[in-house]
């Protein structure tokens, strides 16, 4: 593992091929919290049968998913507007913030310097990510960007948005190019998203995260999502329960067009079709030829992406996927959930990508963790160097040495 | 299974043929094979472009051709509605020529069959890449010497039998990095069989060095330049003060008549003859190994010259001749010809007899006194051990006067001869008569500083020597390997400085190493910047090529013409080869293939980097 992007010879890939990547709850984990076992819980706390009141499983459930709003969702809101906030909240936004917009832009480059115009400009993004870091890191530098809303007063969500690109004339010459275009795929639903009249519309002010908080929550349990487990939530249980003290937060948190972090349950019709839409356009493009997946912060704990994605990988021997592992342990875990050690990917097209371990003081540790950071710095960056670089920095040097100011 | 086939076919699968015009054969490409590379279970595979290959399936025969060329045709079939994808706007096409065919497992040059219209064409996989650039024999021990430039990470190797048994040629401008390249070739080599007692025994590598560039003169002692200082002689010749070491050559080689002639440009019918009398004559030679015996014979000469009555000039320049010769040998050889010439004199007017002048008179008539008074200087004389060379100097002096003597000969004739003899002295810094044979196997012998003159007949004398001894051998094991880098300085065939009998002399003895050299285990290595300037029998006789940057016109039509394993592009491509690339070609690459030279071990690089301007100037 000395220089990957040499080995798996990744600039030559990223030259000829569709560009997609996978993102999971780990791209924003610099500012929200990441779901722990959040998932778990739910699942569990449905499959049990032993809880007899329905207002103790629904307390639970409003206990779990308090959690959830207040450690992801409700943060959003800060993600928008974050004068209000202390500054060490506004660094941490603006860090992760800024680690979404290098990658925009480092990709945005390789794109553009690939200069094929037999290639396609889009890059998929899927993510299983509600928040809007995303949307809100490509507004902020001015790329072109597909989230699957039309344009208007109300623009409606509409898969066929996806396949439109974008074409800039230059001023001069009338010639005109396509420019890069990141289509923004949440399977998982968006907090940008509000279902009405079986249609989604684009919620620009997240006004359905104030509705909840406007709700008032008393006497729910604490959750640690660290160390709790079902059976530790039900000793927490209080003797009496008023309904009233949640109910009310379970509806209005139903309104949100979010799949919630459970295995397989889904409320809402419309979000129903629109998830399996969307997994659907990401097998499809899975199944194009020479295509790239990224996986970044992703642990494939879902089921049905993980076995989705295993089943393109067999179907389709031009696809290569490359999965960035947070750490060694992290590694071992996705070696195992995808199946890795017992030769199930039959093309050898999935590559988990870690980081290198080092001797410190007779114990090996992590040589550093991928971070969004640090994909961005030793990937994407250091490809974007290797291709430019050298006579970028020459041309600059060479025009400032010109004007006397080194 | 049956899946599997369709699926892999479906992603190796280009395009067609569509027409076959002898050996050029020309492919429509599908519409959607137009990347540069293509991925498959994990790996990457290049695409179809010029220089790669393609395989062409016609029946159950899989020919391999190598693409050359490349060009669009817009679809006329296309119709530009609305609704359109770039790629389909134009048919690309490959132009292929045919360069072989799997048999079975192995890939072997030469078409047997030539493709159908409609034959489908398929990308290599990596197995049958691999195929292609297997160079190795059954019984062939591989080194690996770098890395396919076209693509990355497919290491080239190549067969020791088939390499080092053959005739190679290194060609490049200056600067393309063919040192390296030779560097790095013995350097695999060595290191693969350095360890082995009878590699050590049964093969020899002398290694024609005339820049230096194989040694390092900073740290002789650590040289390590293609291998350790301990196994190889370092010969640093030099004809500057004679302090650079001495090469040994057997006594029988530096009594070569041949060699003598041509070196001293003696003339075929009078100045040749002599000079075999003057060296297989051992009369003299005996006597000049100690002080007595070497005065005596000095003595004899000018009495029987006296006794002739030879000119009192020619006695003189008799005894200047040796001192130029043997140079102070004889301590006062100096005075002696100052009395000579101020005590000897005629007498009579017939010029009939000498006479000494002495202080107490005059000596002369009465040869009992005469003599002792005339070489009564001689007593004196100190006398320093002479070298075989002033030795064979000496030789021919007196053969000259002896001759003069007692059979008149024309002087006109041979006197040229006799001032040329100052020759001989360069000879005597660098080379040494020595019948001892060295124990290390490698010998690099650098000429760098060691005159024009020198840096011509060394190499010539040298290789003719150890050329004659392993003829002589008849040991089939036995191995020896020339090296010359630099070679046109002594492979030109067209030198205006030098006599013709003498350069072809110089043709002849490296033509038949390298016509017959390969039935006595001789082979030669010769790298060059101008393949224009060597001879064109000598280049058109080597097995194996590596060809680097060539910019000359000249040197790239003598590697068209005298190449034929080049193909088309292989040969577009020397021109713009980068520094440390080259394209490898000859009987040991079943396909020409351009490699990126593999770095050699750290400290064992030749010195012959360029030097950095900027940094020195700081």
């Amino acid at each position: 593992m000395s220089d990957f992007i040499d080995e798996y010879r990744l600039i030559d890939r990223i030259q000829d091929s569709n560009i997609n990547f996978l993102f999971g709850s780990g791209m924003s984990a610099g500012y929200l919290e990441i779901l722990g076992n959040i998932e778990q819980l739910l699942t569990d706390l449905n499959n049990d049968e032993t809880i007899e009141n329905e207002n103790q499983r629904e307390l639970i459930r409003a206990s779990i998913l308090n959690k959830y709003f207040e450690g992801v969702i409700e943060k959003n809101l800060n993600i928008l507007d974050y004068s209000h906030l202390e500054p060490e909240e506004i660094l941490s936004i603006q860090w992760t913030l800024e680690s979404y917009i290098n990658f925009f832009k480092t990709i945005n480059q390789l794109i553009l310097s690939r200069r094929n115009k037999l290639l396609s400009k889009q890059v998929n993004i899927f993510t299983t990510n509600i928040d809007i870091f995303l949307e809100r890191a490509i507004e902020q530098i001015g790329l072109e960007s597909n989230d699957g809303f039309g344009k208007g007063f109300k623009p409606k969500y509409d898969l066929s948005n996806f396949k439109k690109s974008i074409f800039q004339k230059s001023l001069h010459f009338d010639n005109s190019s396509e420019i890069p275009i990141f289509n923004i795929l949440k399977i998982h639903g968006s907090l940008t998203w509000k279902s009405e009249d079986k249609n989604i519309y684009f919620d620009s002010s997240l006004q359905g995260i104030q509705k909840v908080q406007k709700v008032k929550r008393r006497s729910l349990i604490d959750v640690d999502t660290s160390k709790d487990n079902l059976t530790s939530l039900k000793a927490k249980l209080p003797k009496r329960i008023h309904e009233s003290n949640f109910s009310r937060f379970l509806e209005e948190y139903n309104q949100l067009a979010i799949v919630n972090p459970t295995k397989g349950k889904f409320q809402q019709t419309v979000l129903d079709q629109k998830y399996y839409d969307l997994l659907r356009i990401y097998a499809n493009e899975l199944e194009k030829e020479n295509t790239l997946l990224f996986v970044m912060g992703f642990s494939f704990a879902d089921e049905h992406i993980r076995d989705l994605t295993i089943r393109v990988a067999d179907s389709n021997p031009t696809l290569m996927i490359y999965i960035f592992a947070f750490d060694k342990k992290s590694r071992r875990r996705l070696n195992c959930i995808l199946g890795l050690y017992k030769d199930k990917i039959k093309n050898n097209n999935i590559k988990i990508i870690s980081p290198n371990r080092i001797k410190e003081e007779d114990k090996y540790k992590d040589e550093f963790q991928y971070t969004f950071d640090q994909i961005n710095e030793r990937v994407f960056k250091k490809i974007l160097e290797k291709i430019s670089k050298p006579m970028t920095k020459k041309i600059f040097k060479a025009t400032l040495e010109g004007f006397g100011n080194e | 299974m049956n899946n599997q086939q369709v699926l892999d076919d479906s992603i190796f699968k280009i395009g067609e043929v569509l027409s076959v015009d002898g050996r050029k054969v020309k492919i429509k490409v599908d519409k959607t094979k137009n990347s540069s590379h293509i991925m498959y279970k994990g790996e990457l595979l290049k695409n179809t472009s010029v220089g790669s290959y393609v395989k062409i399936i016609k029946g159950y025969t899989k020919i391999i051709g190598k693409v050359e060329g490349e060009f669009v045709e817009e679809d006329k079939n296309y119709s530009p509605k609305e609704y359109t994808a770039e790629a389909n706007k134009i048919n690309r096409n490959l132009i292929v020529s045919m360069l072989g065919f799997f048999d079975g497992e192995r890939f072997k040059r030469g078409i047997k069959e030539l493709p159908l219209v409609f034959n489908e064409c398929f990308l290599l996989d990596n197995q049958e890449f691999e195929q292609v650039h297997d160079f190795i024999e059954k019984d062939d021990e591989p080194l690996e010497i770098g890395v396919l430039s076209l693509e990355k990470g497919q290491k080239i190797q190549i067969g020791v039998n088939s390499l080092f048994a053959s005739h190679i040629g290194i060609f490049g401008n200056t600067g393309s990095g063919k040192s390296y390249t030779l560097a790095k070739l013995y350097n695999v080599f060595f290191d693969k069989y350095i360890q082995n007692q009878k590699f050590l025994k049964q093969a020899k590598f002398y290694l024609f060095d005339f820049n230096g560039e194989y040694l390092d003169s900073k740290k002789s002692k650590e040289d390590s330049v293609i291998v350790d200082i301990k196994y190889k002689n370092v010969y640093n010749l030099s004809t500057r003060n004679g302090e650079g070491n001495k090469f040994p050559v057997l006594e029988k080689e530096i009594y070569d008549i041949n060699f003598w002639s041509i070196f001293l440009s003696a003339t075929e019918k009078t100045q040749t003859p002599f000079l075999k009398r003057a060296i297989e004559n051992d009369f003299y030679a005996n006597k000049f190994n100690s002080k007595e015996t070497i005065v005596d014979a000095i003595k004899d000469l000018i009495k029987l010259m006296i006794e002739k009555h030879i000119e009192k000039g020619d006695i003189l320049s008799f005894l200047r001749d040796i001192e130029k010769a043997i140079n102070k040998k004889l301590s006062n050889l100096n005075d002696i010809i100052t009395y000579f010439q101020q005590k000897l004199h005629w007498h009579g007017n017939g010029n009939d007899n000498f006479f000494v002048y002495t202080t107490s008179g005059k000596i002369y008539e009465d040869k009992q006194s005469f003599y002792p008074e005339l070489f009564q200087m001689f007593s004196n004389t100190q006398f320093i051990n002479l070298s075989d060379f002033e030795k064979i100097r000496l030789q021919i002096i007196f053969q000259y006067y002896d001759e003069l003597v007692k059979y008149d000969l024309n002087s006109e004739h041979i006197s040229p001869l006799l001032k040329r003899l100052k020759k001989i002295e360069d000879i005597d810094k660098v080379l040494k008569i020595d019948n001892t044979t060295s124990t290390k196997n490698i010998n690099v012998i650098s000429l760098k500083n060691v005159n024009t003159e020198m840096k011509k007949i060394l190499p010539l004398l040298i290789c003719k020597q150890i050329y004659d001894q392993q003829k002589q051998l008849q040991n089939k094991s036995s191995y020896l390997n020339i090296i010359v880098d630099e070679a046109h300085n002594v492979l030109s065939h067209n030198s205006n400085r030098e006599s013709e009998t003498w350069k072809d002399y110089r043709l002849e003895t490296f033509e038949e190493i390298i016509k017959e050299g390969r039935k006595f285990g001789v082979f030669l290595t010769i790298a060059s910047q101008r393949p224009s300037d060597i001879s064109s029998t000598i280049i058109s006789q080597l097995h194996n090529y590596f060809l680097h940057r060539l910019i000359n016109n000249k040197d790239i039509e003598a590697v068209e013409k005298t190449i034929s394993y080049l193909d088309k592009v292989s040969f577009e491509a020397l021109p713009i080869l980068p520094t440390g690339s080259c394209i490898f070609a000859g009987l040991a690459a079943q396909v020409p293939v351009m490699v990126d030279i593999g770095k050699i071990n750290d400290g064992h690089e030749p010195k012959s980097d360029t030097i950095k301007l900027t940094k020195n100037w700081k």
